[in-house]
């Protein structure tokens, strides 16, 4: 039970090009992570720029969600970005702090 | 004779612009005092704080939740799908044949934060599909008192 308070969590999220966020998890699973959701998206910063031949190109984008211990969250981010923003220079990641934590194998997430 | 015309003239440029200079100064201390008067609802109200609580369940128990949380006293939810990170081959193992995981975005206040933290354990606890991790995300900022007073719950 004590464990439980001890341990604070991060959400981190990792905006990247479509087709990335395994290669992301892959990275962020080295560095500790347990595991991550992906949700597809559409990037919207460049409205109209990309048209060709009368068809409108849409960004589309991966968010990939990781809840992560506090203490090894930046190694994580780090670890996503030398993997996959890094080269590219395409892509956001931030993290923000949660609270009241549910569903998480405690012991799984001490290692 | 020439010089108390002049003062005179002086004198009364010197009256003229202590009264502008004190009726300026009366207004920007009464409109100073209606600033002070009018409080703003966040001074006025005990406010709560809110949360954005993310769900992140198996699409097929996604709208047991949503009720679960609805009648724990969050006034709006909102429901994306995504997917789950675990490899094809885990998958095949635990025979699960889909990861499609649905995401709820509940937006609570601190009151019912602690109920809907129970109620969510108990939940995923009940049953192996049920399974899937919660978290509260505070919100900073929001604009709009209707707004605030719906969302908490205070209308």
């Amino acid at each position: 039970m004590e464990n439980k308070k001890e341990l604070q969590f991060e959400v981190i999220y990792a905006i990247v090009n479509n087709g990335f966020a395994d290669q992301a998890m892959l990275a962020a699973r080295e560095a500790g992570a347990k595991g991550g959701t992906i949700i597809r998206a559409r990037g919207s910063s460049n409205i109209g720029v990309d048209k060709k031949y009368g068809l409108t190109i849409t960004p589309e984008k991966e968010i990939l969600m990781i809840l992560a211990r506090e203490d090894i969250k930046d190694t994580i981010m780090q670890a996503i970005y030398e993997s996959t923003i890094q080269d590219t220079n395409k892509g956001v990641i931030f993290s923000l702090p949660v609270e009241a934590t549910v569903g998480l194998k405690y012991d799984k997430y001490q290692q | 004779m020439a010089k108390n015309v002049v003062e005179e003239k002086v004198v009364d440029a010197v009256k003229k612009v202590e009264s502008v200079t004190s009726k300026t100064v009366k207004k920007v201390s009464n409109s100073v005092k209606k600033a002070t008067n009018s409080k703003r609802f966040e001074d006025k109200a005990d406010l709560a704080k809110l949360y954005n609580y993310v769900i992140i369940v198996d699409l097929a128990v996604s709208r047991s939740v949503e009720k679960l949380v609805g009648n724990l006293g969050s006034s709006m939810q909102f429901t994306h799908v995504g997917r789950g990170t675990a490899s094809k081959e885990i998958l095949n193992v635990l025979g699960v044949p889909d990861d499609t995981k649905a995401i709820i975005n509940a937006i609570v206040s601190e009151d019912h934060l602690a109920d809907m933290q129970n109620e969510l354990t108990i939940f995923f606890a009940a049953n192996k599909k049920n399974r899937g991790i919660a978290f509260a995300i505070p919100l900073s900022s929001l604009i709009g008192v209707r707004i605030y007073k719906y969302l908490s719950q205070t209308m």
